[in-house]
């Protein structure tokens, strides 16, 4: 059964305000809300802003886990499968693959729980895990491995992209859904682990710059070049759909 | 539209791939079982390791005796496998006590013929005095 756009909406937002797709969560204080707290909002608001900001809103989970109360872990983990799926499929363009990669992954986070330092949101922390578990795994696999790739909701046809893709270009629009599919992994897959990581965060799964220099551990300008880079190379792979 | 806009706009399509909410149901139960059967074999592994220390802790004074007698059954060990330097041969005290003893010792068969053609003493029957006569024949002969 696939996701219907009511599932869609129900899935978890990422707590990222700067993208565009993304509603912002805890970080995303108005002034309204400031006034209704009241206390210091006026004298300091920037101070309050900061102090909210760096609420972690996973906190009282990942405390709850840490004690050994597994439930709070199962919440996480419901939490999280879709986006984490989501980087590390659009990674790999292999169901199977991903499967296995991410049940290693929240093992391994679960093991690794008790040095989780709360320097950082607990999302960044196991995003950090994913990508760096889904890069090993692919400098280990077989370049040469079957796609095995996921159905796609048919939600895509209502989607802006999508229209105006179909109604401009003929190649797109003669191409059905499953070529347009098979198409883009391949592109995708034409692109460096580096690369590939970048453009899944940033294109697909529209995360700022910022938090993606986070997660994988370089500075904001070497997440831009690299987009950049990798942006070039797809123009190239994709250019009969440009027609 | 810029050429890497629209490139952006097509790959973002693919977050469209999707297997579903039933699967992400069904991964979160996968996962609940293979922590409970990583826990159940912590679990058993730590078990035994209680089971142990507290087999050792009930035995009291006694505990030391069988760390030592381990230690006494590999040196025992060790001692009867590693080999001597010359095992064949007899020490030089004990070849000098053979040869002066040699006259004295039984002769023993030397050929198979002296063993089948062993003479078997025949057995000769003790001699009796005339004049001892046995115990319960007194009475008769004085009456004769």
């Amino acid at each position: 059964m696939k996701l219907t756009e009511a599932s869609l909406s129900a899935m978890p937002k990422t707590d990222f305000p700067n993208s565009g797709d993304q509603s912002g969560s805890a970080s995303d204080i108005s002034g309204e809300d400031l006034r209704k707290k009241g206390g210091n909002a006026k004298a300091n608001p920037m101070s309050e802003r900061r102090k909210m900001r760096k609420v972690d809103p996973d906190l009282e989970l990942v405390q709850r886990a840490r004690e050994g109360d597994t439930a709070a872990f199962d919440e996480l983990v419901v939490k999280y499968t879709p986006k984490l799926y989501g980087l590390v499929y659009h990674m790999t363009s292999n169901h199977e693959d991903t499967n296995d990669t991410l049940q290693d992954v929240f093992a391994k986070a679960y093991r690794a729980l008790k040095r989780f330092k709360g320097k950082s949101a607990f999302y960044t922390w196991i995003y950090s895990i994913a990508t760096n578990m889904t890069l090993n795994f692919l400098k280990k696999r077989n370049r040469r491995r079957a796609y095995s790739l996921d159905d796609v909701d048919l939600a895509i046809e209502r989607d802006e992209d999508f229209i105006e893709a179909t109604s401009k270009s003929d190649p797109v629009r003669e191409a059905n859904i499953s070529e347009l599919q098979e198409r883009l992994n391949m592109a995708m897959q034409q692109l460096s682990d580096d690369h590939r990581a970048v453009v899944t965060m940033f294109d697909i799964q529209g995360m700022p710059h910022a938090e993606i220099a986070k997660i994988i551990g370089v500075s904001e300008g070497t997440v831009r070049s690299r987009l950049f880079y990798a942006h070039k190379q797809l123009q190239t792979y994709l250019d009969d759909f440009r027609k | 539209m810029k050429d890497s806009d629209y490139v952006q706009r097509l790959i973002r399509l693919k977050r469209y791939e999707s297997p579903g909410v039933e699967y992400f149901q069904q991964f979160a139960e996968d996962f609940k079982e293979r922590q409970r059967a990583v826990m159940l074999k912590q679990s058993s592994r730590a078990l035994l390791a209680e089971r142990v220390s507290l087999w050792f802790e009930e035995m009291g004074s006694a505990k030391w005796l069988v760390p030592t007698g381990a230690a006494a059954a590999v040196g025992a060990g060790l001692f009867f496998a590693i080999p001597g330097e010359n095992e064949n041969e007899l020490p030089a005290s004990a070849i000098a006590e053979t040869s002066t003893d040699k006259a004295t010792m039984p002769s023993f068969p030397e050929s198979t013929d002296e063993i089948f053609h062993l003479k078997i003493p025949k057995a000769v029957p003790p001699a009796i005095d005339k004049n001892v006569l046995p115990a319960n024949a007194r009475g008769a002969l004085r009456e004769l």
